[in-house]
């Protein structure tokens, strides 16, 4: 008895051994960390002298930490930015590491270093604006423009209330600052580094950045809630290399270090807490109703003006291929065809970006644009087919009772193709109201894209996905039990 | 002697440089009911459609109650006013409207191309479709009638107007025996009313009901 327990705890021994050392040699050598060159210098690039590699503060900041590990070296993952924390939990790598924020919702859900950086949140306005715009509270109906799932984007959205500004969410950190200069947004909200870098990108002309800090935010590693041990073991690499002045180097190389630093080190080498409160978890969770019903009308809004849309232009088209001469159908074909075959992606940054020299577009208007002229093709086809469907022979007893063509296509030939275009435009609407996700690209805050800031920001997918679901469910299945009863009755028995 | 109504000279009709129709001529006559007969694809539909304006003909003349038509392309719709007031047509599907009742189907043109009312319509209708046997089944859409009840609203639908002329294609393709004995009669009655009647069929027994036969071969 004795010797069998002895027997299966000495198994149980060497397959913790095993597993331990079979770890132990994993990582050993490497530390994987995950960051999004995308973002770009100074925290992650791709190094021009050799694209395969990447450089910055953030990987150097990792290289930094992987040494303090034990001689490890680091190997690089690429990321997009607002997956870091899902991808992490995921085990796709064992470090978050470029440009990643200390936000009370990140701290509740994964394990996250010490603060190694402190930025400032900082306003840019256009020249002209300097003497008039100082704070939030000087953009009462102006656009502001940020990067979505940001500390920017939540103090945007908390002074939306209180400020009368109208934020908007930016995939990317460039286009804000294009769009400043256009005029589009009347000012941007990000981190000094971004904006400084932007500036500079700029030749230090079009917009200035205003000196007063908005708010003061931290830069942290992001680990796996599971990985509090290793976390740990970071952070006292991250307090010896504040404390050798390794760290304070690497900020010295990329021309990021400033006094705040030093003060930063010092508040953390004395054990100080430094970091963000605010609510989380479920205070959070309630705090983005609201936001989400707001996107929820904006989804509704850009749909149903888009279909109003496309189905305008898409009967002018039938009609023009139906109807109009040998030149006319070639024109509406070539615009059927040409809409048709190119990504409705492409079209949106054409009409947004694209014509920007020409026409500043609003955003909500150039997503309806868009929407509506792609969709008008799909419609015209549909209608097109529909009118082609109602039987010559009443349009010929049409003509034979005195009707003009005008009438025949008002009181006979419309009405009969309507109800054959009724199913298929009924199913367009449905596939637009779901389209309409792209057109967060251009920065226009809609149901889907809503949905991706909440769960960023909460760290979960569920109940955010689902929220988003049933509000989509919603607002289709009523449109498809209408069209069905229209269908029964117009039904030819 | 009574005036031509229709008059017909050396119609010719080509399609892919077929003759369809070669230098058909003839006449029919105020009150008149003329069969137009001749085997499958002989040109009897052509005929009528050339008369009714609905395809072009490329040499002789069409002259229907002082209106004439001339070689060449269907003139505009605008120009062929006087024809449409004149010539009804009952096509051999009927090509009934299938969005609308039996009842709208007779109302549409009379309150849309001739400016009646709806009440004056609605009176021209029901008192057309007693006369044809389809009182009851005004409300009907053309999916829920029979053929026969579809053929009689068609004919009904044509003579809303009061054209001069009634154009028929195959009245009596889908008829038993005993319809079309019927319809015949009800032929009668319009011609009775001074109106004339064209009427295609291959159907002998039918055309010996009629007042005059023209072959075409």
């Amino acid at each position: 008895m004795i010797i069998r327990a002895a027997t299966s705890q000495a198994c149980k021994l060497a397959l913790c051994l095993f597993t331990s050392l079979l770890a132990q040699d994993q990582s050993a050598r490497v530390l994987v960390w995950g960051g999004d060159a995308e973002g770009g210098a100074p925290y992650v690039e791709a190094d021009p002298a050799n694209p395969a590699r990447v450089r910055g503060f953030d990987v150097e900041v990792a290289e930094r930490i992987a040494r303090g590990l034990g001689d490890r070296s680091a190997r690089f993952v690429q990321v997009q930015w607002s997956d870091i924390d899902l991808s992490v939990e995921r085990g796709d790598f064992a470090l978050g590491l470029s440009g990643v924020e200390d936000t009370p919702a990140r701290r509740a859900q994964h394990a996250v270093t010490i603060p190694y950086f402190e930025f400032r949140e900082v306003l840019a306005v256009r020249p002209a604006d300097a003497g008039r715009i100082h704070s939030l509270a000087d953009l009462r109906g102006r656009h502001v423009g940020t990067l979505g799932s940001t500390i920017a984007y939540t103090t945007l959205l908390a002074a939306r209330d209180s400020t009368g500004l109208i934020p908007i969410s930016y995939d990317d950190d460039v286009h804000p600052y294009a769009d400043l200069v256009r005029g589009r947004m009347d000012a941007v909200l990000l981190d000094h580094i971004i904006a400084q870098r932007a500036l500079r990108r700029r030749g230090g002309n079009g917009f200035v950045i205003l000196p007063q800090p908005i708010a003061i935010g931290h830069y942290v590693g992001v680990l796996a809630r599971a990985d509090s041990a290793l976390r740990d073991s970071m952070d006292a690499v991250l307090r010896e290399s504040m404390r050798d002045g390794s760290l304070e180097q690497i900020f010295r190389r990329w021309r990021v270090w400033d006094e705040t630093q030093a003060t930063l080190f010092d508040r953390v080498l004395r054990g100080e807490t430094v970091g963000t409160t605010g609510p989380v978890g479920a205070a959070q969770a309630i705090a983005y109703l609201p936001s989400l019903a707001r996107a929820a009308a904006v989804t509704l809004l850009v749909s149903v003006l888009s279909m109003a849309l496309a189905v305008i232009v898409g009967l002018a088209l039938a009609s023009g291929r139906v109807y109009g001469s040998a030149l006319l159908r070639w024109l509406t074909t070539f615009y059927v065809e040409v809409i048709r075959g190119t990504p409705l992606l492409l079209q949106l940054f054409v009409i947004y970006y694209g014509l920007a020299g020409f026409v500043r577009l609003p955003a909500l208007l150039a997503a309806i644009l868009a929407l509506g002229l792609n969709y008008a093709a799909y419609e015209a086809e549909i209608y097109r087919g529909a009118l082609e469907a109602v039987p010559r022979v009443q349009l010929e007893a049409a003509r034979t009772l005195g009707f003009t063509e005008l009438q025949i296509l008002r009181l006979i030939r419309g009405p009969q193709a309507l109800r054959y275009a009724l199913a298929p435009m009924t199913n367009d609407f449905v596939a637009l109201l779901k389209d309409s996700a792209l057109v967060s690209v251009i920065t226009v805050v809609e149901l889907t894209k809503q949905t991706a800031i909440y769960a960023t920001n909460v760290g979960s997918w569920i109940v955010p996905g689902l929220l988003c679901a049933a509000v989509y469910l919603a607002m289709s299945l009523p449109l498809a039990r209408l069209a069905r009863r229209l269908e029964r009755r117009w039904r030819v028995a | 002697m009574t005036t031509a109504l229709l008059v017909i000279e050396g119609l010719c009709v080509r399609h892919d440089s077929r003759d369809i129709l070669r230098s058909l001529s003839f006449e029919v006559a105020r009150g008149e009911m003329v069969a137009l007969m001749g085997p499958s694809g002989v040109g009897k539909t052509t005929a009528l459609r050339t008369v009714a304006a609905l395809q072009p003909f490329d040499a002789g003349a069409i002259h229907i109650d002082g209106f004439a038509l001339a070689p060449g392309p269907v003139p505009p719709e605008t120009r062929l006013v006087p024809l449409r007031r004149r010539v009804g047509f009952v096509f051999q599907s009927h090509a009934l409207f299938e969005h609308l009742s039996a009842r709208d189907n007779i109302t549409l043109a009379l309150r849309h191309v001739l400016g009646k009312t709806r009440a004056e319509a609605d009176a021209v209708a029901a008192t057309l479709l007693a006369s044809l046997d389809v009182g009851g089944r005004a409300e009907a859409k053309p999916g829920q009638l029979s053929g026969g009840e579809a053929q009689r609203v068609a004919i009904a639908r044509a003579l809303a107007p009061d054209p001069a002329l009634l154009l028929m294609d195959e009245p009596t393709a889908a008829l038993d025996p005993a319809r079309r004995t019927a319809l015949a009669a009800t032929l009668r009655g319009l011609c009775n009313q001074g109106r004339s009647l064209l009427v295609a069929t291959h159907d002998a027994e039918f055309a010996g009901q009629t007042d005059r036969v023209v072959t075409l071969a």
